[in-house]
């Protein structure tokens, strides 16, 4: 089976996981902008940052054989250094009309104050006039309270839902979130958040419209193969290979293809390397090591 | 504004996209703001498709007076759209807008953009912009730079030339696309080449056919040894590389040849670069 894992930072992961990501069928990936553990302190890390996500990590990952995508935003943490949050507002438009860009995200709340509120609604509207689908990280602290709360803004905003991923939902929320017509979106960590048993359950309650599983795999302990593994799981306790499909593949990319920036053609139709194009040398392929396919 | 271009854009592009970038240059024309540069050069792909273009023979004699080698690679409708908007940017403060641009550009960005630096009037000013995108470990950028891009023969120094060939080679990159390769040959950089091969034979490791070539036309007595230890242990194609230097004759393939044929199949692996 081929995979899209929709949600996970590579910037923190290790070529391994790509090859291993690479051997288990994921064959595209989103990497959310996001926090990096050490807070930022200047704009310019901001912007090699977002630049990295288009470029760097874009190659990288393509010399594995899967192709890259990400999404532009001002994390809520960050949100909180007003005059950094302003110098990144500045930067965001820049970065957001880039190819391969499918959403503005991570955005939403973590601690819900005042300033992560403010930068969450001018990204809604930067969202809006760029005609961008939204991913939305709910806080892991009083999570129902700031699940809700960012529905309730995005609602007053005039949102679409169904061109809004609402990430990290869980049990508690994933009702009201579905009923709601968000993409519902559950991030499957080991031993933390969802792990991969009570994704099949959820699956056996819900079924499989709307729902996404991703692997938001980062510099914590997290597992980049997430997704294939829940399949592996779903598929075992007797879950249809098509509906398996939808919540590990079909589901994301019509969410986040709506962004006329992802498409199936994007990797089906990329084009064998030629062996000899190859680089070897001061490339993440070091030492004769050769990659199946080299998509751009 | 290049008029060639925007000549040529004008009569490939369909209604609806040459619209948007006429409405896009119109923008720039009127009251220049890096914003608009900005976002026109970024929104290319998404309103103007990434066809390849072809072009006409009377199209491409004209490309080629403004543009060395211009029927070499292929250009996209998206990309040469970017190169027009480059060059619609004013001479005086192009370096800094270009900068700024440079240093968020996302990979297909980057490729229009060193692809596009000949054709500006100011080429010349873009120098150390230059040097610095061959420091990349993209290999779809630094081929836009180094491979049948004419401006690295015509502005780079011997030294950052050298550079630039001898990281080809470690990146194993068809050397024979180098434009103007044989013209910028030097003593320094057959010096270089040549203890770059007494290292991969120290290390048991193979050299691309293709390295002779640089030592061709300045065989030194260091030299004569390596190329006939060469003689006895290379792969067929690395001596008749070295018996290309050691006693050249009409019959033997050209440089061209063994580097097309180095492409084919040899597949020399080499070491970090």
């Amino acid at each position: 089976m081929q995979f899209i894992d929709p949600h996970v930072h590579m910037v923190s992961r290790t070529t391994d996981d790509y090859e291993a990501m690479r051997a288990a069928g994921v064959v595209a990936l989103i990497e959310p902008a996001f926090w990096l553990g050490q807070p930022r302190t200047e704009v310019g890390t901001f912007k090699d940052y977002f630049s990295t996500l288009v470029g760097w990590e874009r190659f990288r990952s393509s010399q594995f054989g899967i192709r890259h995508y990400c999404t532009m935003g001002l994390n809520s943490k960050e949100a909180n250094n007003e005059p950094l949050a302003e110098a990144v507002m500045e930067l965001l438009p820049l970065f957001a009309t880039k190819e391969g860009v499918v959403a503005i995200g991570e955005i939403g709340y973590d601690d819900q104050t005042a300033a992560e509120d403010k930068y969450f609604r001018q990204q809604i509207e930067l969202a809006k006039e760029l005609d961008l689908p939204i991913l939305i990280h709910t806080p892991h602290r009083d999570k129902k309270n700031g699940t809700y709360r960012s529905m309730d803004v995005l609602e007053e905003h005039g949102c679409d839902p169904t061109k809004v991923v609402i990430d990290h939902c869980n049990e508690e929320t994933a009702k009201e979130v579905l009923d709601r017509g968000y993409w519902t979106a559950f991030t499957i960590y080991p031993g933390t958040k969802m792990g991969n048993e009570r994704m099949v359950d959820l699956m056996k309650h819900y079924g499989p419209e709307r729902i996404i599983v991703d692997s938001s795999a980062d510099w914590g302990i997290s597992d980049p193969l997430s997704v294939p593994k829940t399949a592996a799981l779903m598929l075992q306790r007797g879950i249809s290979e098509a509906d398996v499909k939808k919540v590990t593949y079909g589901n994301a990319l019509a969410a986040y293809g709506q962004s006329g920036q992802m498409k199936e053609s994007d990797w089906i139709d990329a084009p064998d390397i030629d062996r000899n194009e190859v680089f070897n040398g001061n490339s993440v392929l070091r030492n004769g090591r050769k990659a199946d396919k080299i998509i751009h | 504004m290049n008029h060639t271009l925007h000549h040529l854009l004008q009569a490939h592009l369909p209604p609806e996209a040459r619209q948007w970038l006429e409405a896009k240059l119109d923008t720039l024309w009127a009251d220049f703001k890096p914003r608009s540069f900005y976002l026109a050069f970024g929104a290319c792909p998404r309103f103007l498709g990434k066809d390849e273009l072809t072009f006409n023979e009377a199209e491409l004699s004209r490309l080629t007076v403004e543009y060395p080698n211009f029927s070499a690679t292929s250009w996209s409708t998206d990309q040469l759209a970017r190169v027009l908007l480059m060059t619609a940017l004013p001479t005086d403060t192009n370096v800094r807008v270009l900068d700024d641009l440079f240093a968020t550009a996302d990979y297909r960005e980057l490729i229009a953009l060193y692809k596009g630096l000949y054709f500006l009037g100011n080429a010349a000013d873009f120098v150390p912009r230059t040097r610095e995108g061959l420091r990349t470990n993209m290999v779809g950028v630094f081929d836009a730079i180094a491979l049948e891009n004419p401006y690295p023969a015509r502005y780079l120094s011997e030294d950052a030339w050298n550079h630039m060939v001898l990281k080809a080679m470690f990146m194993q990159r068809p050397m024979y696309r180098i434009y103007r390769i044989e013209d910028r040959k030097n003593a320094k950089l057959a010096d270089i080449f040549l203890d770059y091969a007494e290292e991969r034979r120290s290390a048991h490791r193979p050299v691309s056919p293709e390295l002779w070539r640089f030592i061709d036309g300045f065989v030194t007595d260091r030299a004569r040894t390596a190329l006939e230890i060469t003689t006895s242990r290379g792969t067929p194609l690395e001596r008749a590389a070295v018996e290309k230097v050691l006693h050249p004759n009409a019959d033997q393939p050209s440089w061209n040849e063994i580097g097309r044929e180095v492409g084919e199949g040899e597949g020399v692996k080499v070491g970090r670069g």
